[in-house]
């Protein structure tokens, strides 16, 4: 299947054959992507396919070993995270990675370090959080670690949105969580995007994650294999079959 | 009872600085969860330093400030070339023997230039001692509990109240994810191992007109130092302080009614039992992180 992106606003990030490995394990062969400014894109594939390794190499987590990341027309390839997140490119990390020893308001304040030398953008940061996710708010001097699962889920979102991205990578946000939970995150995503928020979610869900996005990427061991409109993917027998389970 | 009074009060003394010490070492391992061996040896630094800026007819005033300075450097440079390079996650050791390693070199070589010789630094309050419920104690002496508690209530504004602060305990916890919010997370480590040597060398100058300064004077310190951080928990400021407090008055006492020789026997012997009943610390509390 080759869909024509024709239609897409113009690329924000562009990655173009990336590589990653890990000492002498190749775990991303190569990977190509587009996400347009205020577009909504997902990621999906098996256990293993390289998804997180391939957001982390775009978030500047590791370094790649071939290929380029562009973000906002620059090439930003091999930049550290730290840099990345003052350019507006955030991630919110598989598994969540709360501060778990520190307090929910805190990690959202620690969301925000990039504005450090503006405390006022630095609450009012934190107001947006919880704003956002009104259970943070009565959360809000308890140690992140003692959260439940969806709750750390939702700092782990809101840390992220702290610092004002442009783009929102997500890995996993499903992971581990209960579908009453999920329920209430997918539409929060849903209206970030609307308000402007680009969004690249990896997500096992793959029938949730072709609802809620523009158009998704299919990735297996290491490699890109599919790609186009969500609606169109979520039509394809072998997505259907491998993804979607059979109905 | 005037024994009494002055064990406790000297003991107060001697425990301040074991408290202060010890901050070192928790403000290097809420950020790294790795620590300088070598911390003690930022006391002998200082006070070194200081003493020889002094006879070199650098006036106390700016050499006091160089000698912390020159301290901090020397904090940065451990971290990076002896911690940073050996330090992979907790069931990383190679730090421990790199920090010790620098530290007995530093020592060799204070010994050769600085002379062997205990020497001590002057102090306008040292003068005359003043009595408090018939114990004698100088002004100066004084000045070490205080600062222990001043610098636990700065330091407890820092990590509770600003950035850095934030910043320096986040590293430790999720070096990743403390990338992505934008925290070099390389500079934060710089920093604290900086910030805990300064404080190191504050230590040393602060005690060098009460105890000897010689090379070696850090050793000692430093091993106590870091047994006050291991047995409080190492994670808990306030805790620490109090630990580095009750160690100094029951040193004191075990000195007084008996020896300087039970006092290390004793003394050690009081902390391995504590730890071996509390293995998390006194005031430590287990991690808590679920899923
Ligand atoms: N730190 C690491 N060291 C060595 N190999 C790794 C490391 N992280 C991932 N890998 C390997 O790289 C490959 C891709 O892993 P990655 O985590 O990117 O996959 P994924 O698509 O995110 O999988 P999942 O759906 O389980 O999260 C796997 O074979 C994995 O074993
Ligand atoms: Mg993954």
């Amino acid at each position: 299947m080759n869909m024509t992106t024709a239609s897409s606003p113009p690329a924000l990030l562009k990655v173009t054959d990336l590589g990653v490995a890990y000492g002498q394990v190749r775990a991303v062969q190569s990977v190509s992507l587009e996400v347009g400014a205020g577009e909504f894109v997902a990621m999906i594939g098996s256990n293993g396919a390289g998804k997180s390794s391939t957001m982390k190499a775009i978030a500047g987590v590791l370094a790649p070993v071939s290929g380029r990341v562009e973000f906002n027309g620059a090439d930003v390839t091999g930049q550290p995270s730290h840099r990345l997140v003052r350019q507006g490119l955030a991630m919110v990390p598989e598994g969540r990675q709360v501060f778990a020893e520190q307090t929910v308001e805190d990690n959202l304040r620690l969301g925000a370090f990039v504005f450090s030398r503006t405390p006022k953008m630095i609450d009012e940061a934190v107001d947006r959080g919880f704003t956002l996710f009104p259970r943070l708010a009565e959360r809000r001097a308890q140690a992140a670690g003692s959260l439940s699962g969806g709750e750390q889920q939702m700092l782990a979102m809101a840390r992220g949105l702290a610092s004002r991205p442009r783009l929102l990578v997500i890995d996993e946000l499903s992971l581990g969580l209960a579908p009453r939970v999920l329920d209430m995150l997918f539409p929060v995503l849903q209206q970030l995007n609307r308000d402007g928020l680009a969004i690249l979610l990896v997500e096992q869900l793959a029938t949730q994650a072709l609802a809620v996005s523009h158009r998704a990427y299919v990735m297996e061991t290491g490699r890109v294999t599919l790609q186009g409109s969500a609606r169109d993917l979520a039509q394809d027998p072998a997505v259907r079959q491998a993804y979607l389970g059979r109905h | 009872m005037t024994a009494i009074v002055q064990y406790t009060l000297s003991g107060l003394v001697i425990g301040g600085l074991y408290a202060i010490v010890a901050l070192g070492f928790y403000i290097m391992w809420s950020a790294v969860r790795a620590v300088n061996f070598a911390h003690g040896d930022t006391l002998m630094l200082g006070s070194v330093l200081s003493i020889a800026l002094m006879w070199a007819g650098v006036p106390l005033i700016v050499g006091i400030p160089l000698a912390i300075a020159a301290s901090a450097v020397f904090g940065l440079l451990i971290e990076r070339i002896a911690v940073r390079p050996l330090n992979h996650g907790p069931s990383s050791v190679g730090w421990m023997l790199s920090t010790i390693a620098i530290g007995l070199m530093l020592e060799a070589f204070v010994t050769v230039t600085f002379g062997a010789d205990p020497r001590s630094l002057p102090s306008p309050l040292m003068g005359t001692p003043i009595s408090i419920a018939g114990a004698g104690i100088f002004p100066h002496e004084l000045l070490v509990p205080a600062s222990a508690v001043a610098l636990l209530a700065l330091l407890d504004g820092f990590y509770r109240s600003t950035m850095l602060g934030r910043a320096m305990r986040a590293i430790s916890q999720k070096p990743v994810a403390a990338g992505l919010m934008g925290i070099d997370v390389r500079r934060m480590a710089l920093i604290s191992f900086a910030a805990a040597s300064a404080l190191g060398a504050f230590a040393g100058i602060l005690a060098a007109p009460i105890i000897q300064v010689s090379a070696t004077m850090g050793l000692l310190l430093g091993l106590k130092g870091f047994l006050v951080a291991i047995i409080a928990g190492m994670s808990n400021a306030r805790g620490i302080v109090i630990t580095g407090f009750a160690y100094g008055v029951l040193e004191r006492f075990i000195e007084g009614f008996g020896n300087t020789a039970l006092r290390e026997v004793l003394g050690f012997g009081v902390m391995i039992l504590l730890l071996l009943m509390f293995p998390n610390g006194l005031f430590g509390q287990r991690e808590v992180n679920k899923v």
